[in-house]
């Protein structure tokens, strides 16, 4: 096979030099039309031709049926569209407006069943689906952005040897070569994939390993709770997985566990926790959280203690202890007061059985022990926390090294793993690899790992391929493809059945072989419902703590004074993974409003002593390793502690993902994974602009935010300031329907969810960090977050602010040409398609919820982008103003779907996007002439206020207060 | 010195002046007719295949929903699969060169495109099950087609339009089981749609919004 | 000569700036969320401001019967002119989607749709259009006779084309000269109004939107006097280069210097004083984002476009009080630049000051320019510049007839 690198290419290649964004694609599109490109490439590369053909006929399929994208023309004459009807018409109702077909999704480390929304066989939406326990119908950011990673135009589209494009079957050819060679006995033989969730592939691992009974099979995962693992296995001699029971907790202790929004399970946990924080439904839960670096768990504690995370351990100990429990080592004070200590250790006494003491997988193992024991001592083992047991880990990357050094390693599979970026830095993945003689990388895009290895084989997306997999909580689903293969790819199962020999046998029939146990009706059932029934009855066994731990409690080496660094994962980037994804680049991290890039997370009081600002550019030197990114001062850091986030500065991520931020991998070693002592904090000199999307954090006297305390709120205070001031116009607003959404400020946990579902479901453009930077983001609905109190201990609060939907709206009143105008539902809708962009309408918004197309922001030239568009919301071209319409669409669906039937829009029949996405249900939608509504339940609520209702806006939005929980010895002392 | 205008030269003026207004006028007037659909009012579109709605709505009497069959419960009438033509062009004049294409494409697996007579700006969403179900008659946006031999569009399709029904649709409803019929006339319309705009709870206020055509 | 490349060169900028805007859209400029408004909005009111006082000199002093206007008014209109066709670009190309502008006319269409006549913004475009209507042939026709002169007076052919061309067939007879009276003074007397009614428009534009800092009933009179002011400031600026180049002294005599000061002054004075009431609202209101609004011009991001617009429009015009100031042209001038930056700056304030941190602390924002947004103040002022001086060229900078008539009533005086 000709190379890739030849002269002949030269003309081509220039036609595409300099190209970037959708240039690029526009003048790849040419070639590809470009007859004479063609026979050249039929000529030198048939496999590339195949591939080329396949993928333009692929889209032809798949945008047949349906009509053209939506799109605001010009004036000019319109295009000529020609409709193109089925060959075949399909199963099911092809031409139905939308279908939702349950499938899993595999993300951050755990498996969330969902419902994809398809129009006209486009996957374009992602749900999550009610009957799944990991997802409860919620989704969180990442969830929501999975789709466009399906129709990513970076995506690896075709395997490649040697960085010439090649095809499966000369892949098949070699494999059979080496397979041959390792016929005997299979030493030399490896696989490295990511932590398997797939029962199917757990069992053609088991048959891999029975095949080749010398070879190995190794894991790794840059963020996992082995910690937490180790732990289980000092208390209780084996490995034990935790799962909580928030909703059955009245008081929680978390020590540095981001429950809410962080690691695996925490949909369900969110949802947990919120039913518990409504005080007119049941009684409140009371959270503690004690933690280093501030997080989403954080923000909703009603009492949160900022303690450097190295003597995290310690307060435990120091609670173990006014618990009453014995042996346990004497240190010095961690720095918590006693009157906190002793509330604390008070109120879990008070509610054994009724507790939980949490703690974070990236505290080490022997905090985890004694965590263990306290539960244990409460009472809550079994009750709060159940353990759910699980098998022994794998061999992980340090041994795959090791032998590879050694020589060990011939042949080396990696699945879906990219260790050259993110694996520990001294474990020097590269120098290892180049020492194996043939090295597969097998994944969703060429990535840092693609490049170093021999073959590179493009992964199916999951939303492509036949699987299954297994969530934390044990419960096991089905995921079903929604849409043919996009590009010449295979789904892992179908790797691994060609890597035993079986070139044959395709994704479905593996994935049905492994489930043989279900007859065809238990198998659509499962494949309806999206989850599996339970098959053992999971009596989850209660396993005994030994206190051997407390006996070889390590004493903390270092003075108070020194500085630790923090890793944490990204909040929507995770490990890096999703770094090609511009929706999550580009929402705001919940805690920072920082988009597009990271920064060394500073205390306010370490920055002021070290005279630096947000933006200051400094090198975090740790054990002769060197990083140099800005500071960004955080309120509510521990004053010693500093944090840098993983999943930045990819080199090969695609042309969203590189070179965005700083990779901290480069600071991270084998024994220090989580946390590191002895940081070394030096201003370099520049000064970086970050992209952040607010820049006042504080409420400056204005109430929009507000909060109470539970006894205040008892003790009957109304959080409305005053009653709505009269008005000399009549309401105009005058249908059988008066939509209204209410937002439950203590329920939001300021987890973005709904900011990304609204851009998946309304076709919301990128626009990235310079337009950001220029105050262009274009988020129709914005979660703000506000700090009260001292900088070092601040109370933070999050505002989702969608469009208010006034009554009297201020932005009608100055729309020249009447482009946003009410409609009898009492809706403020934006007529883009009349629209002329004064921007009046903006200026005089009070809430600044509306959006502006200063350039033009849709990409409407990448053919796999329309993909994943909402034919049912208009595209939004330069020049025109936009903003939340309550995702009209469903409204109007719902309308019609009403209407045809002859009756009235039943409550909660219509959900929107950001309602539907959010895990704690802070998000109430309805018709407010309905009495009986939820919305209109909650405008009853005594914690109901209306934002700026002094300007007599008469907002649709409106707000329930946050409600804190203090312990009552303990007051005001947050 | 002589003038160089004589005193007629006033009048030329002004009949300049007034030319140059008219050919603004009708400069704008020809623009606007420039920018209107692709193809105009009552002219007829060359297809594939010459399909005749006359042949077989009006002589064969095939009911609309065999081959639009998604009209009732989708935004979309929906074109029939070239299976659906084969039921009976699988026999039927299957050797007539006229329907060579049909054949061929049923033969080769690349579908037939179609070109569009009736086309809405992609900003308009308009919704074939809802008109269906309150009793909007097919013949009253795409006329009679059973006397069309070659399709053509029989209305504006213009915003203004699409107000004029909007605005009051009375006169334009029937009863539901009359909507697939060609030839169906009122007798007393105002009154007839006054009782079907009861019956069909048509709400008459939301007819007027904007946002029940642009999302 | 080198003023006249310096013209065209900037001209050409705000041509190639133009272009560039329709191609790319206003994101070229560093208008945002909150501040969707800026330089555009700024240029246009100041540059209408400015086309302001040549009407008023001409007509109001017309109505007024005061002779002594007589040799400033030509220049003064003409200078109205252009300005406000300048100003009137502004409107256009700061829309998003500047080619359907004209859908903010009312014309039959076939969406069946009429303009929002709720918004101020409407409204303002019918003033616009309507005053330079008026302005344009109250202008034209001020000049019909001098035209007639100079294709009498003309040597050359193709100059006895062009301005006999202009002077539409004018043959100075009597009926043509009762005629030409009536209209004057018809135009005069329709201008006079419109020149209140546009910048009582242009203040709408602000007082409709419930901003602090905009949501006020004080600004009709306000921008009124604003015009005026800067107008005078204007006229001043121009003419006094004019009549040293050109050696007008004999017809724009220190005496026309003086008027035009005077005036200024009162002008400015209108202004000082509305500076005051707006404090003294926002401190009497107690609204407290009204408090807050005035405190930012104190002490905000833009507080220095506040002290130097006090600086420019309260004390710069003090020394206008001394005859002696009034009476030497290079510190007129001085002041008058002054009074023309300083307005540019208040009417910047007004619109960023006011949108940067409105209501919620959370969607606060900076401004800054780019550029391109310098190509368009600049540019703009190049393009009127460039007109001016072809203006000055080709057609008579003063009006012959009212010189005539001028110098007639003088000698009838003295015989």
């Amino acid at each position: 096979m000709s190379s890739m690198n030849d002269d002949s290419w030269a003309p081509w290649r220039a036609r595409l030099a300099g190209q970037r964004g959708h240039r690029y694609w526009r003048a790849l599109e040419d070639l590809a039309a470009d007859a004479s490109f063609r026979e050249h490439v039929a000529s030198t590369m048939p496999a590339w031709s195949q591939v080329a053909s396949m993928d333009r006929r692929g889209f032809l399929k798949l945008l047949g049926a349906s009509l053209a994208m939506a799109g605001l023309t010009g004036c000019g004459r319109p295009p000529e569209d020609s409709i193109v009807p089925w060959l075949r018409m399909p199963e099911g109702q092809p031409d139905a407006d939308a279908i939702f077909y349950a499938t899993t999704l595999c993300m951050a480390g755990e498996a969330v069943g969902v419902l994809v929304q398809t129009h006209q066989g486009r996957p374009t939406k992602i749900e999550g689906n009610p009957q799944h326990p990991a997802s409860a119908g919620a989704t969180g950011p990442q969830l929501q952005a999975a789709i466009l990673d399906l129709w990513d135009p970076d995506r690896s589209m075709t395997p490649r040897r040697l960085g010439d494009i090649g095809t499966w079957d000369a892949f098949a050819a070699d494999v059979g070569q080496w397979r041959s060679r390792f016929a005997s006995h299979g030493a030399g033989l490896r696989i490295l994939s990511g932590s398997i969730r797939s029962p199917t592939l757990q069992a053609q691992r088991k048959a891999w390993l029975q095949r080749f009974p010398g070879a190995k099979w190794h894991v790794h995962e840059a963020i996992d709770d082995r910690q937490a693992l180790a732990g289980a296995q000092q208390a209780f001699g084996r490995p034990y997985r935790c799962r909580y029971r928030l909703e059955k907790a009245d008081v929680v202790l978390s020590l540095e566990a981001d429950l809410l929004d962080g690691g695996p399970a925490h949909l369900a946990y969110a949802w947990g926790f919120a039913q518990r924080r409504d005080p007119e439904r049941g009684t409140m839960n009371r959270l503690y959280v004690v933690e280093g670096t501030p997080s989403a768990t954080g923000t909703m504690a009603d009492h949160r203690w900022a303690i450097s995370s190295a003597r995290i351990g310690d307060v435990l100990v120091e609670v173990a202890v006014a618990l009453g429990m014995k042996g346990l080592p004497t240190l010095t004070p961690s720095g918590l007061s006693h009157a906190r200590i002793a509330a604390l250790a008070r109120d879990l006494q008070a509610h054994r059985g009724r507790g939980l003491v949490v703690v974070g997988a990236c505290q080490p193992p022997h905090v985890h022990a004694l965590a263990h024991l306290v539960n244990a001592w409460l009472d809550n083992a079994g009750k709060t926390v159940v353990y759910i047991s699980i098998d022994d880990a794998l061999p992980g990357l340090a041994e795959l090294c090791r032998d590879a050094r050694a020589g060990q390693v011939e042949t080396l599979f990696i699945l879906q793993a990219n260790p050259v970026y993110d694996a520990p830095a001294d474990l020097d993945v590269s120098a290892s690899f180049a020492k194996i003689r043939h090295t597969v990388h097998y994944g969703l895009y060429r990535d840092e790992t693609a490049h170093i290895c021999e073959w590179h084989l493009p992964a199916s997306h999951p939303l492509e391929c036949w699987s299954d997999a297994q969530s934390c909580d044990g419960s096991r689903s089905i995921a079903q493809p929604l849409i043919a293969p996009l590009y010449d790819t295979r789904s892992p199962h179908e790797l691994l059945a060609l890597l035993l020999g079986d070139i044959e046998q395709r994704g479905q029939a593996i994935v049905r072989n492994q489930w043989k146990a279900l007859d065809d009706t238990a198998w659509i059932a499962a494949l309806r419902a999206g989850v599996l029934p339970e098959m053992e009855s999971d009596e989850p066994d209660l396993p005994v703590p030994a206190d051997e731990v407390l006996r070889s409690w390590p004493l903390r080496q270092g003075q108070a004074t020194e500085l630790v660094l923090l890793w944490r994962p990204d909040p929507f980037l995770h490990d890096g993974t999703y770094a090609n994804n511009g929706w999550l680049q580009e929402c705001p991290r919940p805690l920072t409003q920082l988009t597009w890039g990271n920064a060394a997370l500073v205390s306010p009081a370490l920055a002021a002593r070290r005279g630096l600002n947000t933006g200051d550019l400094v090198t975090l030197k740790v054990r002769g390793r060197a990083l140099t990114l800005p500071v960004w001062v955080m309120p509510g850091q521990a004053e010693s502690d500093i944090t840098v986030h993983l999943g930045y500065g990819r080199t090969l991520a695609g042309r969203v993902g590189s070179e965005v931020g700083a990779s901290a991998y480069i600071l991270r070693t084998q024994d220090a994974l989580w946390m590191a002592a002895g940081l070394e904090l030096v201003r370099a000199d520049g000064h970086v602009d970050l992209a952040s999307t607010q820049s006042h954090d504080r409420m400056e006297g204005s109430e929009s935010v507000r909060s109470s305390s539970l006894t205040a709120l008892l003790a009957g205070a109304a959080m409305e300031s005053a009653p709505t001031p009269p008005s000399l116009y009549e309401a105009t607003q005058s249908g059988d329907y008066a939509w209204g959404m209410t937002i439950d400020l203590n329920a939001c946990i300021g987890c973005k969810g709904c900011t990304v579902a609204c851009q998946a479901e309304n076709n919301i453009p990128v626009v990235g960090a310079d337009e950001v930077r220029r105050g262009h983001a274009m988020h129709w609905i914005r979660v703000d977050r506000y700090y009260a109190g001292s900088p070092d201990a601040p109370e933070t609060v999050h505002q989702p602010v969608p469009c208010m939907h006034c009554e009297h709206a201020p932005c009608e009143l100055v729309c020249p040409v009447g482009a946003t105008v009410h409609d009898s539902d009492g809706l403020n809708v934006q007529v883009y398609n009349r629209c002329v962009g004064t921007r009046f309408c903006s200026n005089n918004c009070p809430y600044k919820v509306r959006r502006f197309n200063f350039l033009q922001y849709a990409d409407l030239t990448t053919e796999s982008l329309k993909g994943q568009r909402n034919p049912d919301v208009t595209v939004r071209n330069r020049g025109v103003m936009e903003k939340c319409t309550y995702c009209i669409q469903r409204i109007e669906k719902a309308h019609i779907q009403a209407d045809r039937e002859n009756r009235a829009i039943a409550d909660g029949e219509v959900v929107t996007a950001c309602q539907a996405a959010c895990p704690t249900r802070a998000i109430q939608f309805g018709n407010l002439k309905d009495s009986g509504s939820k919305v209109r339940r909650t405008r009853m609520s005594q914690r109901h206020y209306t934002l700026l209702a002094e300007l007599n806006t008469r907002p649709r939005t409106t707000y329930l207060a946050r409600v804190r929980n203090r312990h009552p010895d303990l007051g005001e002392d947050a | 010195m002589a003038q160089v205008f004589s005193r007629r030269a006033g009048l030329y003026l002004q009949l300049v002046l007034l030319a140059l207004l008219v050919l603004v006028v009708s400069g704008v007037i020809a623009w606007r007719a420039m920018t209107a659909e692709p193809n105009g009012m009552n002219e007829t579109v060359d297809q594939p295949v010459p399909f005749s709605h006359k042949h077989h709505v009006g002589d064969i009497g095939i009911d609309c929903r065999y081959c639009h069959a998604s009209v009732e419960t989708s935004a979309y009438a929906g074109m029939p699969s070239i299976a659906t033509c084969m039921t009976c062009h699988s026999q039927l004049f299957s050797d007539q060169p006229m329907l060579r294409p049909l054949i061929d494409a049923w033969q080769s697996g690349v579908p037939l495109a179609w070109r569009r007579v009736n086309q809405l700006p992609d900003f308009v969403y308009f919704d074939h099950s809802i008109h269906v179900a309150k009793g909007v008659g097919c013949a009253s946006c795409h006329g009679r087609v059973d006397r069309m031999p070659l399709m053509r569009r029989t209305q504006p399709l213009s915003m203004a339009w699409c107000l004029d029904c909007h605005r009051d649709p009375s006169l334009q409803l029937r009863p539901r089981e009359h909507v697939f019929d060609m030839a169906w006339a009122p007798h007393d319309t105002r009154a007839l749609g006054d009782a079907l705009v009861e019956t069909y709870r048509i709400d008459r206020r939301k007819l007027m919004d904007c946002s029940i055509c642009h999302r | 000569m080198t003023g006249f490349a310096l013209a065209l060169l900037f001209t050409g900028l705000f041509v190639a700036g133009i272009v560039h805007l329709l191609s790319t859209g206003i994101g070229i400029w560093g208008n945002n969320i909150p501040v969707a408004w800026a330089f555009d909005i700024a240029n246009y009111v100041w540059w209408i401001a400015i086309g302001m006082a040549g009407t008023f000199i001409s007509a109001a002093l017309h109505l007024a019967r005061q002779p002594w206007r007589a040799p400033l008014n030509r220049y003064a209109e003409t200078m109205t002119v252009f300005a406000v066709s300048i100003s009137g670009l502004f409107p256009i190309f700061h829309l998003g989607r500047p080619w359907f502008f004209y859908w903010l006319a009312p014309y039959p269409n076939r969406m069946d749709l009429w303009p929002q006549w709720r918004s101020s913004l409407l409204w303002d475009f019918f003033a616009i259009v309507a005053y330079l209507i008026v302005s344009l042939l109250y202008w034209y026709v001020g000049l019909l006779p001098d035209m007639a002169t100079l294709r009498d007076r003309a040597s050359r052919r193709w100059q006895q084309v062009f301005y006999g061309l202009l002077a539409m067939g004018w043959r100075g007879e009597v009926r043509h000269w009762q005629r030409h009276e009536t209209l004057s003074l018809l135009l005069a007397g329709l201008a006079v109004p419109l020149v209140f009614s546009v910048h009582s428009m242009v203040a709408l534009d602000f007082s409709e939107g419930l901003l602090p800092g905009w949501h006020s009933a004080l600004f009709p009179p306000f921008f009124v006097a604003g015009a005026l002011f800067s107008g005078f400031a204007m006229v001043l600026v121009l003419i006094i280069p004019l009549r040293r180049w050109y050696r007008l002294d004999a017809y724009i005599r220190l005496i026309h210097l003086d008027h035009l000061a005077k005036m200024m002054l009162a002008a400015g004075l209108v202004i000082d004083y509305s500076y005051a009431m707006e404090l003294f609202d926002d401190w009497y209101g107690q609204d407290p984002y009204a408090i807050a609004g005035a405190m930012a011009k104190f002490h905000g991001p833009y507080a220095w476009v506040y002290w130097i617009t006090m600086a420019c429009n309260v004390v710069a015009i003090q020394p206008l009080w001394f005859e002696r100031v009034r009476n030497t042209p290079w510190a007129l001038w001085a002041v008058g630049i002054l009074v023309l930056l300083g307005m540019w700056f208040e009417r910047f304030l007004l619109i960023v000051n006011s949108l940067f941190h409105d209501f919620l602390p959370s969607s606060a924002g900076l401004f800054y320019p780019t550029l391109w947004d310098l190509v368009f103040l600049f540019g703009s002022i190049g393009l009127f510049f460039l007109l001016l001086m072809t203006f000055v060229r080709v057609l008579p900078l003063l009006s012959m007839v009212e010189l005539r008539k001028l110098a007639h009533r003088l000698t009838r005086r003295s015989a």
